[in-house]
């Protein structure tokens, strides 16, 4: 007995999401998917845990939180037309004048607002928030954009930020406020599975033939340690190699197309997200942040970079080309760049 | 259980058939193996719950239930092929009298299954599901709102003695409407042959999350009881209108048993909750005509979910006027302490 009890408590433990209502009551946003997303011919969930690590780093974000209610595992969906990933859609509920007001976000992979759908609403203020002039204020919004159309508080609208009557302000904060904690739970909880998405975003943008991905793992083995180490020292250039990722891209017929990697490069107090597209040659196709480029130098710094290929520590100019120096000797170590050095 | 584990293995495939090469690792992993495969989009939660039932004379008798609440995506390559729903609850019974024809006696164990199906996606635009196992048979009320577990309850018990039954239905939502049609076996709890053809059931009605819900429905049939096959023919309308905090439901229902016994019920619930749901209120009135002989019921409610996982609930229910002349009835009173973790 004392046994059935410590597996039941072991259980508990390792379950920690918790919610009162039954899964019978889970339904997916079938219309929503579709009406945010009109070119999907199919769409896939992906079901991960908004625990208290998402809820502190929500909190660290906003100056209001996750409730103990939004915890537990959630649905992520990513609509798909054939095998392409069109975005992706999280329903979130948040505590309206008038009950839960459930609303399904379309994201794009940078997290920046496609459309939105009600899911439940039962505020006759409803209308007020789908009116063309909000649609055209919350479209292409991100995290950044949002979170100012609220005060600092987050209690209020900010002034003259989005168009709504008087009496529909009460809902336009809890929409606000919902897609905020959105966004931020999304970035929290899917990072991952975010990561892979963008990848396979910019490889289907540039790699025309590209069918699928494959990620490089472990990425740093010992013999990619070696090479860094012998190419860029024990410092390394600012790479957050926990961070990094690599995939390689592939055709219809399993030919490898080039690469993508996402990764971090931190700099001072700097903290940059990176994603970039890698030719077989071992030449920049791209490279880009999903936010906001944090001064116009940095963006023209790492925009030169494209069409480029360092080729050694002794001819990088700065610490923008070293950072890609390593991340283009990341890739020879596992042979998926063939360059002339 | 052999449809899960083979879509377990489905999902475990690799994606494409392609056969990756080390140490190269798709993504979706297609080398996933059989635990990686059944933990991927996958809820799971213990239940447990104790319900006592009191009139003025004091205690009369109780409910245990102790069981399993578990929901799992089944996706495949770009897209969801199925969802399971597997809700077992090891059920004890103190002093159960009347005794419900599922156990044995006033004081017994019994296994009982809430839900336990396979919902697989025939389209994946949501308008056309198989379901298969056991299910609540689609009509009135319940088949929008989640009620099991809960002291609040609606017309299955008094209809039709049963709330859920084996066997399969086709369900979906196409436009703004959602449809389920089933056949089942009429034997309840248990899956088991004592005769009889079956029962059809099904509704039709607006989309759930709406302010205003409304649905027609039907049941046409033959159940097994104790007391031998009874067929039943039922017709239903239900709705649910919310104006602010407030919910006004009302469902109503005339049919046959025996094909001599004519029964009209209707119901009537007048309901509220909190912004966030964590409290809800409920008060109906259960109005029953079997042949000319009319009975009333009121009933008056609250459940209260304070923290993490816990939810108190209490219901009261007053028989005004019994259906059948069987000696007095005095209020009772219902109390529930419920965890899930």
């Amino acid at each position: 007995m004392r046994r059935i009890v410590s597996l039941i408590l072991l259980a508990a433990a390792l379950c920690s999401a918790v919610h009162a209502q039954a899964f019978c009551a889970l339904r997916d946003p079938n219309r929503q998917i579709y009406r945010l997303f009109p070119k999907a011919t199919s769409y896939r969930s992906i079901v991960r845990t908004v625990g208290k690590d998402a809820r502190r780093e929500v909190g660290a974000r906003l100056p209001f939180n996750l409730h103990f209610n939004e915890l537990g595992r959630h649905t992520l969906y990513v609509p798909m037309r054939g095998d392409e990933a069109l975005g992706l859609v999280h329903v979130r509920s948040e505590a309206g004048r008038w009950g839960l007001v459930e609303v399904a976000w379309g994201l794009d992979f940078d997290l920046r607002v496609i459309n939105y759908e009600f899911q439940r609403c039962r505020d006759r203020q409803r209308d007020a928030l789908e009116t063309e002039g909000v649609r055209r204020r919350l479209t292409g919004a991100d995290f950044d954009a949002l979170r100012a159309m609220l005060s600092e508080d987050g209690d209020e609208l900010a002034p003259g930020r989005l168009p709504v009557e008087p009496a529909a302000k009460d809902l336009a904060l809890t929409v606000l406020r919902n897609v905020l904690k959105t966004i931020a739970a999304t970035e929290a909880a899917w990072m991952d599975d975010l990561m892979a998405l963008r990848a396979d975003a910019l490889a289907r943008e540039l790699m025309p033939g590209a069918k699928s991905l494959k990620r490089v793992t472990p990425l740093h083995d010992q013999k990619c340690l070696d090479l860094l180490r012998s190419r860029v020292g024990e410092q390394g250039t600012g790479i957050q190699r926990d961070s990094t990722s690599v995939w390689q891209v592939l055709d219809r017929d399993g030919k490898r197309l080039g690469s993508v990697i996402t990764t971090s490069w931190q700099l001072d107090e700097l903290t940059l997200d990176l994603i970039c597209a890698v030719d077989r040659e071992g030449k920049i196709l791209e490279l880009r942040t999903p936010d906001s480029w944090p001064t116009e130098e940095v963006e023209r710094l790492y925009g030169e970079q494209v069409g480029e290929s360092p080729a050694s520590y002794e001819t990088c100019a700065g610490p923008v080309e070293l950072a890609v120096f390593e991340l283009l000797s990341t890739l020879e170590s596992h042979a998926l760049v063939k360059r002339n050095n | 259980m052999i449809l899960p584990l083979a879509l377990c293995a489905l999902s475990a495939l690799p994606v494409g058939g392609e056969v990756p090469e080390e140490p190269v690792v798709a993504l979706p992993p297609p080398r996933a193996s059989w635990l990686e495969a059944w933990e991927q989009n996958l809820r799971w939660k213990f239940d447990v719950s104790g319900r006592g039932v009191f009139d003025e004379s004091g205690y009369l008798k109780s409910l245990g239930f102790f069981g399993l609440d578990l929901h799992k995506v089944f996706t495949s390559g770009t897209r969801d092929v199925a969802t399971l729903l597997f809700q077992p609850y090891l059920t004890r019974a103190n002093d159960l009298v009347p005794t419900p024809p599922v156990f044995d006696g006033p004081d017994d164990w019994e296994l009982i299954w809430r839900i336990a199906n396979v919902n697989l996606k025939l389209r994946q635009d949501g308008a056309l599901n198989l379901r298969v196992g056991h299910f609540e048979l689609p009509y009135g009320l319940e088949q929008t709102l989640n009620t099991n577990g809960t002291l609040r309850d609606y017309t299955h018990g008094g209809n039709f003695g049963l709330k859920a039954d084996w066997g399969a239905t086709v369900n979906g939502d196409v436009g703004d409407l959602e449809y389920e049609f089933a056949w089942s076996r009429g034997s309840g709890n248990e899956y088991r042959d004592d005769g009889g053809r079956g029962v059809l059931s099904g509704r039709l009605g607006t989309q759930r999350e709406g302010a205003e819900v409304f649905g027609v429905s039907f049941v046409d049939g033959e159940f097994q009881t104790p007391g031998g096959i009874v067929p039943r023919t039922r017709l239903g309308l239900d709705a649910q209108v919310y104006r602010g905090a407030m919910g006004y439901f009302a469902e109503f229902s005339a049919g046959e048993d025996n094909d001599t016994d004519d029964i009209v019920r209707a119901l009537g619930e007048v309901n509220w909750r909190n912004t966030d749901e964590t409290v809800l209120a409920w008060v109906q009135v259960v109005a029953t005509d079997k042949n000319r002989s009319s009975g009333l019921t009121s009933l008056m409610g609250v459940r209260w979910e304070p923290a993490l996982g816990w939810s108190l609930s209490t219901q009261y229910v007053q028989v005004l006027e019994p259906l059948e002349d069987d000696g007095g009835h005095p209020g009772t009173l219902t109390l529930q302490l419920r965890y899930r973790f």
